[in-house]
C-alpha cells in the first residue's frame, strides 16, 4: 500500500513536471524554443532545482510554458519538494519598458517525523521593468495561494490521537515583493532575484522574511 | 432512481468537504474552556489547566514549564515526588498548553510578565493552606526564569527552588543564550522541517492554525545534531503560538531584569545544567546563577536541555535530596 501511494505521488509529480516553468527575458528570446535552467536559493529554507520552458510562438505574443522542480537542501533528498507549472507572457511593452505575468499551479510535499502535508496551490506573478535583449531589471509581485492540502499526522497523532487527518481547505497565502536582475552572455542567461515575503494578512509572516534565487539558464 | 442519485451525490459532496484548519479539536487538542474534562482552575481572570498530585497539606512543589508557549506534559515525570511527601502542582501558563487561549494584547502589554507572576501567585494562594505550608518552585528553561521573577518579587513566599537551565535572568543575557541555542543552520534538514510548512499554512490569524504550525517550528530544537543536546522529540499538548511570539516581541521591546532583589533571597537554590547542551555548560550556569547569594550548581548527566524528560533518572535524586533538606 505504501509503495502504491509512493508511486502515485511520484507519477503525480512527474505529470506535473511534464509542462514547464521558467524565468524569461522576452526581449532576448530571438529564435529560442527551449529554456533549460538550474537554480538555487533561499525561500522557507534553502533549495536547489531544475527548470524547463517551451516557447510557444503564436500570432499574438510568445507564451512560455514552463515547469520547475525544487527540493530543499538537507539529509533527506525527496521528502520535501515543490513543482510548479506555469504560463508566462508579456502583456504590454513600450520601447524597453515591459509588463509580463505568470500564472502557475503548484504542488508541494512536506514530510517530517511530525506529519506529511501534500498541497495543491496556485501563484500569480506580475513583473514590471526595463528589459533589453542582453539585460533586464524588473520589480515583481507574487501571490502564492495554497488551495487544498492533504494532512497525514504521524508523531502529532501519537501526542493527540483524536487529531484529524484528511483534506483541509485553503490555508491563507504569502505575498512576495522583490527585484530580479538578468544578464546574457552568448546563449546563457543569469537571473538573480531577491525580495521579501509576507503572510496574506501581513501579520503571520514567514520566519525567514527574505527570499533569494540565482538561476543559470541555457537558451536553445 | 433520481432520488437515489441525488442522495448519492449529496453523500459524495459531504464526504469530499474539506476540513477546516481552525475548527477546535481538528489539529490541536481542545483547551480547558472547550473541554470540561480537562482539570482546570479559574485563576486571575483566565482558565488554567492545572493538575496536582499528592496530599494537599504536604509541602507544595509548583512545576513551571518552559517556552514561553510550552506546556507541562514533558515535565510529568516530576509527579513521582508526590510519593516522597510533596503536593506536586503542575499548570499550563496563561494562553498555552490546555489552558484557555487569550488575546495577543495580554502578552504585548507592558505588564505582561507581571501578569504571569500574578498567575503564579494566585495559584500558590489557591493550593496553600497557610503561611506555615512550605512552597518550592521547580522551573525548566523559561519556567526557571519565571520562578526567578517570582522569587525576585516575593522572596518570602518561597522555601526553595530548583532551576533547570534558565536561558538568562535578564533579557540581554537571554538574547546571548538564544543566539547560541537557536543558531540557524540554513542547509540542514532541520530548517526545512521547521519552516517549509510556512509555505503551505500562511497569513492566517486563527489561534488553532498558528498553534498547529508552531508544532513544526518547535521541532527545530530537537532535530538530529541540535545544539541543545535533545535526543529527539518529546510530547506536548499544544504550543501557544500567540503567547510565545508575543512574549518574545515583548522582551525585545521592553526587556526584563529578574535579578534586582535576588540578593535578599539567601536560601540555597539548586541550579541545574545539562551535560549535552552545547549552548549552556558550567561557565554559563555560573554566570546566570551569580545573582543568587547561595547556589548549589549541579550537572544533569546523559541529557540535553529537555532534562525533565530525557534526564529524569539523574535529575530526580538531586532534586529530591534538595527538597528533603529544606522540607
Amino acid at each position: 500500500m505504501k509503495i502504491k501511494k509512493f508511486l502515485l505521488i511520484i507519477l503525480a509529480a512527474f505529470a506535473h513536471c511534464s509542462l514547464f516553468a521558467q524565468e524569461v527575458n522576452f526581449r532576448g528570446l530571438d529564435n529560442t524554443k527551449h529554456l533549460i535552467g538550474v537554480q538555487s536559493g533561499a525561500d522557507y529554507g534553502s533549495y536547489y532545482g531544475i527548470s524547463y520552458g517551451y516557447v510557444w510562438r503564436n500570432r499574438l505574443t510568445p507564451i512560455v510554458i514552463g515547469t520547475e522542480f525544487t527540493v530543499p537542501f538537507g539529509n533527506n533528498l525527496v521528502d520535501d519538494w515543490k513543482s510548479r507549472t506555469s504560463l508566462q507572457a508579456e502583456l504590454w511593452h513600450y520601447n524597453s519598458f515591459s509588463i509580463s505575468a505568470r500564472l502557475s499551479s503548484t504542488f508541494r510535499r512536506y514530510n517530517s517525523d511530525l506529519a506529511t502535508l501534500l498541497n495543491i496551490g496556485s501563484d500569480f506573478t506580475l513583473n514590471v521593468g526595463y528589459v533589453k535583449p542582453k539585460w533586464s531589471v524588473v520589480a515583481l509581485a507574487n501571490f502564492d495561494k495554497p488551495i487544498v492540502t492533504h494532512v497525514e499526522n504521524k508523531l502529532l497523532k501519537e501526542y493527540y490521537p483524536a487529531i484529524k487527518d484528511g483534506w483541509y481547505d485553503e490555508s491563507g497565502g504569502n505575498y512576495k515583493f522583490g527585484v530580479r536582475g538578468q544578464i546574457s552572455y552568448k546563449s546563457w542567461n543569469t537571473f538573480i532575484t531577491v525580495g521579501k515575503h509576507f503572510g496574506k494578512n501581513f501579520e503571520d509572516n514567514p520566519t525567514l522574511p527574505f527570499f533569494a534565487e540565482v538561476m543559470v539558464q541555457r537558451r536553445l | 432512481m433520481h432520488r437515489s442519485i441525488y442522495f448519492f451525490l449529496l453523500f459524495l459532496s459531504a464526504a469530499c468537504e474539506p476540513e477546516d484548519w481552525s475548527k477546535p479539536g481538528n489539529l490541536v487538542p481542545l483547551t480547558a474552556d472547550q473541554n470540561a474534562s480537562v482539570p482546570s482552575q479559574q485563576i486571575n481572570g483566565t482558565l488554567l489547566h492545572v493538575e496536582s498530585y499528592g496530599t494537599p497539606t504536604d509541602p507544595i512543589i509548583v512545576v513551571i514549564h518552559g517556552g514561553p508557549g510550552g506546556d507541562f506534559r514533558s515535565l510529568l515525570n516530576a509527579k513521582v515526588l508526590a510519593d516522597d511527601g510533596f503536593n506536586v502542582v503542575f499548570y499550563d501558563q496563561r494562553g498555552t498548553g490546555l489552558s484557555k487561549r487569550e488575546d495577543r494584547g495580554q502578552f504585548e502589554d507592558k505588564g505582561a510578565i507581571d501578569l504571569f507572576i500574578e498567575d503564579l501567585d494566585k495559584l500558590i494562594s489557591l493550593y496553600r493552606f497557610g503561611p506555615e505550608q512550605k512552597v518550592f518552585l521547580m522551573g525548566h528553561s523559561w519556567g526557571a526564569m519565571l520562578a526567578t521573577a517570582y522569587i525576585n518579587k516575593h522572596p518570602e513566599n518561597i522555601t526553595g527552588a530548583v532551576l533547570a537551565e534558565p536561558g538568562g535572568l535578564t533579557w540581554p543575557q537571554t538574547e546571548d543564550y538564544l543566539s547560541r541555542s537557536n543558531e540557524v543552520k540554513l542547509f540542514r534538514e532541520a530548517i526545512n522541517n521547521a519552516l517549509v510548512p510556512e509555505a503551505i499554512i500562511a497569513g492566517k490569524s486563527q489561534h488553532e492554525i498558528l498553534d498547529y504550525k508552531a508544532s513544526f517550528f518547535s521541532s527545530y530544537e530537537n532535530a538530529p545534531g541540535n545544539t541543545i543536546g535533545n535526543e529527539g522529540e518529546y510530547p506536548f499538548w499544544r504550543n501557544g503560538a500567540v503567547s510565545s511570539e508575543a512574549m518574545n516581541e515583548y522582551a525585545d521591546k521592553y526587556g526584563f531584569v529578574f535579578t534586582s532583589n535576588l540578593g535578599q533571597y539567601t536560601t540555597e537554590v539548586l541550579f541545574l545544567y545539562s551535560e549535552r547542551n552545547q549552548a549552556y555548560g558550567r561557565s554559563w550556569a555560573e554566570q546566570v546563577s551569580a545573582p543568587y547569594p547561595t547556589v548549589n550548581l549541579q550537572v544533569v548527566k546523559n541529557c540535553g536541555h529537555e532534562m525533565f524528560y530525557f534526564g529524569w533518572s539523574d535529575l530526580y535524586p538531586k532534586a529530591l535530596n534538595y527538597f528533603n533538606q529544606l522540607k
